[in-house]
């Protein structure tokens, strides 16, 4: 009998070899916004001016915020179907309020960000200690959250946004809008807990074999919570800053968010089996998300082309992921 | 090769006539691991074939290949005379091969009547069942069989364990098979349960049907059993008529000759202090530990031996924070009640689980990772990792337990088995733990990775750890462990030390005989 | 605590839940305010809402059965009611084609659902959510604004009395008789054990994949009917109508006591689940309460439902070994 000391070996034999193959998904997402960008170029050459690229990140750039906190809970096996409501309501709560109290916008912001912690703690405890599963879990919560905001506003929403709001967000530091320095910071997060945080690798623990994890020494429950909290203050920013952005609140303005946040990250290469998956990847999905919706605005089609291009890019990046993974 | 046992004239006179079932020459590996290398067993109808080995022989791969459920690398299976292409386990049911595998194969959420004639119901019309004829059928079909009192509505998970398993070998045999295959049936059956599956089966066997019996009870299979087939290593070391072949040849058979060198060489008087690390007093965690009183000092190798679901998972977990319990747990002194692993973990208790697939390692994460994965708190500051740490901890890792990878970012799931567990043994003991609990660590793996947990463990001794392991190998039992507590039924039915640590007691007293617990 | 343990664990839950909840929510409604409960009108007005949500939960409680669970009904509602919507002019033999062809699109979405779902290693739950995004699409190109009307003809057929006695009552009656009859049949059987063990029931030869495309082809064309029931109970078409019956109908079931984990479910305890939530409205407008809570006290009720379905479950299997 011969010892087994050899391990069997695939690919190439180098490190960067595993780090390429590991990472495969997200490469090719990349390379998938840059076929869409220059589809976009060829139709209309205004689309590549240095004007429609920042336009285009602008626009990506709510799908990325709340991508993150989405990104994290199908990583640990789940989803966030509230996020549209939290969303919505975090604009709609702080456009009543901040016209309310004129000059106390931090406040009233301060405020928004408490309830929607306290929207994903809720989440979190009933995914994580009550062990709902998380669909019907968050898809009830959006229905509590609809329900509140339908009543508090009566089912129509009547004040402005405040302009303080819509000034920061469009202003400019240093080149780059305001806006666009918050998803900086966002992805700049959103890495750091991924890849340099115990509680990212916890995460990735969790989502690819939450037994393990909890044989190793994890507390499973309570880092479970942290998706939660994260998809819904992600959500509740995204809100504000469309907000800011549009100059417009209104009830259904976070639908469309929803099959978008998903999509994102199933298109950043994420399975949606759980435990693989990265921020960098769900970034891609936002721009290829957001060219989508230029490509079709440039050939004439509507919201509902939207919807529809949202469904099939989702199943077929999830299905395209499944298929790598039980490759192996 | 091992020994065959030679034939005698009864025998010669019976094997003149060919085989009914006969598995030929048989290769499985899994990876690394040769689980079966050229085993052979030939059957007879009207007669019940008993097939015995230690835990690791290969029985319940032999199984499986015949029930459709794994291939064979080689070697062929025939029934009749006809050479059988089973390739699933619906190729098996259909050429007449029943099987009742120890992992049932009940669907939780139906009833018994719907479970036991599901496909063949008695009347059926444009698809819908009639629940009445349904119901009668099973009423009868129970009272045929002894079982009267099974409600046919009942829920089958509501059902005992022992009831479950009744009531997967009586569905095995309404319909009526060729072969009847029982793997380890006898498990979770009381003494006069298994007096019934004792009756039917050799009812079976008489009306022409072959049976295939495969235990580690030793005593149930010499009741049984017309004829016997032992395995060891993953190949047959002796055949034979039971009336020709004595209890202590057959364990003879089952146990070998084991490669002595295989076991580092280590003094106990020299490394075991008095200090006790973990002791317990009518400790016990449900369902299956009811109350073990034991202690573990520092230096000291305890191993726990005896059947499969006696209470040692439970044992192990709950030692581990990871189950429920109750009783008194002592821990260097302080008495204790752990909840959680991460609590165990913080007391200095590190655990290598049963399953390294399913509990112990994240197999799409790379070593890194894996090895990473229970120390965190060790390699970060605050709440970022610190890459320098987890380097070293790698490398020390790696280097200490001598995995062989290419890279330490290559994903745990492409090593081979033996060196997979070494990352999980290297991820536990990079907690430095004072209390060592592994869960049949060495299964599944290779002699060389063998040799090496070996040697780690008596290094770990050395230097004042203490170790409790639970073994389905009575070998590495008697040789590793400074004491055995066997355990049965949830209490320790026998402790043994010194020269009483044979392999032989181990085995005896997991099945009911030997030498009984005399301390308390 | 522990005494309760072994009552629980013999607790037939499907049989006893909706009802538990039916008494507590009925009974706060006839001490609040009896005429919402039985006063005249009320039964036709309830059955009227209670049809299109029990032939929705009816098809959802079979996709729950099977550990899966059908988010695209919504957007096939919605698609549905803009398709009618656009073709109000139907009647006679257009507006039997014009059905006809809403049912061959109901096959054609399951059929896709199911294929994928059976095919693939994707969970239901995200191959819905993709399929409720497209019909949801095709919902907006086709009506983007709410308007329109329902054929008179439509109107004619599903709206109204027989003998006396609302048709919606005849249609939650029938589906109610339906699944009496189907609850013994091998299919509604192989449903239960996909869902209480996929593996096993593949090894004991259930037909999982054919199952599972059978089951979501049903959602879809359930929906479809839905659909066409709300289009003529409003008269008009909506490219969102439908965006209510997911979380509702997953109510319902989880209502109705049936594992969200799947293996069991009962259809006709959805229907009193559908009854239950269909409480919430009139309980709400008795409370003297903003019409809009009904929205809240929806998803509260469903939340409450599964985290009490969820906890006794997690109790039971805390026993067992």
């Amino acid at each position: 009998m011969t010892p087994d000391g050899n391990t069997t070996t695939r690919g190439t034999t180098l490190e960067i070899g595993d780090l390429l193959r590991r990472n495969a998904p997200i490469f090719l997402s990349y390379l998938v916004v840059l076929m869409l960008f220059v589809a976009g170029v060829a139709k209309s050459t205004g689309f590549g001016s240095t004007d429609n690229i920042r336009f285009l990140a602008e626009q990506a750039t709510f799908i990325g915020v709340i991508g993150l906190g989405q990104t994290l809970c199908i990583l640990t096996g789940g989803v966030d179907l509230s996020v549209p409501w939290t969303f919505t309501g975090a604009a709609i709560l702080t456009s009543i309020l901040a016209n309310q109290h004129a000059s106390k916008l931090p406040q009233v912001l301060l405020l928004v960000l408490g309830l929607a912690i306290l929207i994903g703690l809720i989440n979190g405890i009933g995914v994580a200690y009550a062990g709902v599963p998380p669909i019907i879990m968050t898809l009830g919560m959006s229905g509590c959250v609809e329900g509140l905001m339908l009543v508090y506003t009566g089912g129509g929403i009547s004040s402005y946004p405040p302009a303080a709001l819509g000034n920061w967000v469009l202003d400019t530091t240093v080149g780059l809008p305001n806006l666009l320095w918050v998803w900086v910071f966002v992805f700049v997060v959103g890495i750091g807990i991924l890849n340099f945080t115990t509680l990212g690798r916890s995460l990735y623990a969790i989502g690819t074999n939450r037994a393990a994890a909890r044989l190793a020494g994890i507390n499973v429950r309570r880092m479970l919570l942290v998706p939660y909290v994260i998809s819904a203050v992600g959500g509740a920013a995204g809100g504000v800053l469309l907000m800011g952005y549009t100059g417009q609140a209104y009830l259904t303005m976070g639908d469309p968010y929803l099959f978008a946040s998903a999509a994102a990250v199933a298109v950043g290469g994420a399975s949606i089996l759980g435990g693989n998956g990265h921020y960098i990847g769900t970034v891609a999905g936002a721009f290829v998300l957001t060219l989508l919706n230029a490509l079709l605005i440039l050939f004439n089609l509507g919201t509902g082309y939207l919807d529809i291009a949202y469904g099939a890019v989702l199943v077929s990046a999830a299905y395209i992921a499944t298929q790598r993974f039980s490759a192996r | 090769m091992g020994e065959t046992e030679q034939l005698t004239e009864a025998e010669q006179s019976t094997s003149a006539r060919s085989p009914d079932l006969a598995l030929v020459n048989i290769h499985k590996s899994f990876g690394g691991v040769r689980a079966l290398v050229g085993a052979t067993v030939e059957c007879y109808r009207g007669e019940v074939h008993g097939c015995i080995g230690e835990n690791g022989a290969g029985k319940s791969t032999l199984i499986k290949i015949l029930s459709g459920a794994l291939h064979a690398d080689a070697g062929e299976i025939t029934l009749g005379g006809r050479l059988l292409h089973v390739r699933s386990p619906h190729d098996a049911r259909k050429a007449g091969i029943r099987t009742v595998f120890q992992e049932l194969s009940l669907i939780p959420h139906l009833s018994v009547a719907q479970n036991l004639f599901y496909g063949a119901e008695p009347d059926v019309r444009l698809g819908r069942i009639s629940v009445r004829s349904l119901r009668a059928a099973a009423r009868k079909v129970l009272a045929e069989y002894g079982f009267p009192g099974i409600s046919p509505d009942l829920v089958v998970s509501r059902l005992q364990l022992a009831d479950r398993q009744i009531l997967e070998i009586i569905k095995a045999l309404i319909s009526k098979p060729e072969v009847l295959v029982l793997d380890e049936a006898t498990s979770a059956l009381l003494p006069k349960q298994v007096e019934w599956l004792f009756k039917t089966v050799r009812e079976f066997a008489s009306e022409g049907g072959i049976a295939f019996f495969i235990s580690h009870r030793l005593a149930e299979v010499e009741a049984l059993c017309d004829r016997v087939t032992v395995l060891r290593n993953g190949e047959d070391v002796g055949h034979g008529l039971m009336t020709e072949m004595p209890e202590d040849r057959l364990v003879e058979l089952m146990l070998g000759r084991r490669i002595e060198r295989l076991y580092p060489h280590s003094e106990p008087a020299g490394r075991v202090r008095d200090e006790v690390v973990v002791a317990l007093e009518h400790f016990g965690a449900p369902p299956r530990l009811h109350d073990v009183s034991m202690e573990v000092r520092r230096g000291q190798i305890v191993g726990i031996g005896g059947l499969a679901g006696q209470g040692q998972s439970e044992l192990l977990l709950a030692l581990y924070g990871a189950r429920r319990s109750y009783g008194q747990m002592t821990l260097n002194g302080r008495q204790v009640h752990l909840r959680s692993p991460s609590q165990a973990l913080a007391s200095g208790i590190a655990l290598v689980p049963e399953d390294r697939a399913s509990e112990g390692l994240c197999l799409s994460l790379s070593v890194r990772e894996n090895l990473a994965l229970g120390n965190l708190h060790t390699i970060s500051r605050g709440p970022l990792i610190s890459p320098r740490r987890e380097q070293r901890l790698v490398r020390s890792s790696v280097n200490s337990l001598h995995i062989r990878l290419r890279s330490p970012r290559q994903e745990a799931s492409s090593l081979s088995g033996g060196n997979q567990q070494k990352v999980l043994l290297g991820r536990v003991l990079a907690s430095d733990p004072s209390l060592l609990l592994l869960y049949d660590a060495t299964r599944g793996v290779d002699i060389g990775t063998k040799t090496d947990i070996y040697q780690l463990m008596h290094d770990q001794c050395e230097q004042g750890v203490a170790i409790l392991f639970y073994s389905t190998d009575a070998s590495e039992l008697a040789n590793m462990a400074d004491e055995v507590l066997v355990l049965h039924d949830g209490t320790i039915r026998a402790r043994l030390s010194g020269a009483e640590l044979t392999e032989e007691q181990i085995v005896a007293a997991a099945v009911g005989g030997g030498k009984q617990a005399t301390r308390a | 605590m522990q005494r309760l343990r072994p009552i629980l664990r013999h607790l037939d839950l499907v049989a006893v839940m909706p009802y538990v909840y039916l008494i507590a929510l009925a009974l706060a409604l006839y001490l609040k305010f009896p005429a919402l409960l039985t006063g005249p009108g009320r039964l036709n007005t309830r059955a009227t809402a209670v049809f299109p949500l029990a032939l929705i939960a009816f098809s959802q409680t079979l996709a729950i059965a099977t550990r899966g669970i059908d988010l695209s009904v919504g957007g096939l509602v919605s698609a549905t009611t803009a398709l009618i919507a656009t073709h109000s002019g139907a009647k006679g033999f257009s507006l039997v084609l014009l059905v006809v062809a809403l049912l061959a699109l109901g096959l054609l979405a399951g059929s896709i659902t199911g294929l994928i779902v059976a095919f693939t290693r994707l969970q239901p739950f995200i191959i819905t959510l993709a399929m409720w995004s497209i019909w949801d699409g095709i919902a907006f190109v086709v009506l983007p604004v709410e308007g329109g009307t329902a054929p008179p003809g439509l109107l004619r057929l599903l709206l109204g009395n027989v003998a006396g006695i609302p048709k919606s009552v005849y249609g939650v009656v029938f589906l109610y008789v339906a699944w009496l009859w189907l609850r013994h049949t091998r299919f509604v059987i192989d449903v239960k054990a996909i869902g209480s063990d996929e593996a096993r029931a593949r090894l004991v030869g259930v037909p999982v994949a054919w199952r599972k495309i059978q089951v979501y082809v049903l959602s879809a064309v359930f929906a479809v009917l839905a659909g066409i029931y709300v289009s003529a109970v409003t008269d008009s078409g909506a490219p969102n109508a439908g965006d209510q019956f997911i979380l509702n109908s997953v109510a319902c079931v989880v209502i109705g006591g049936a594992s969200i984990y799947g293996g069991t479910g009962s259809v006709a305890s959805s229907i009193i689940g559908a009854f239950v939530l269909l409480l919430i409205p009139d309980l709400v407008f008795a409370f003297n309460l903003s019409s809009f809570w009904s929205v809240f006290f929806e998803g509260f009720l469903l939340l409450v439902a599964v985290t009490i379905s969820s906890v006794v479950i997690t109790f039971r299997q805390s026993g067992a070994g």
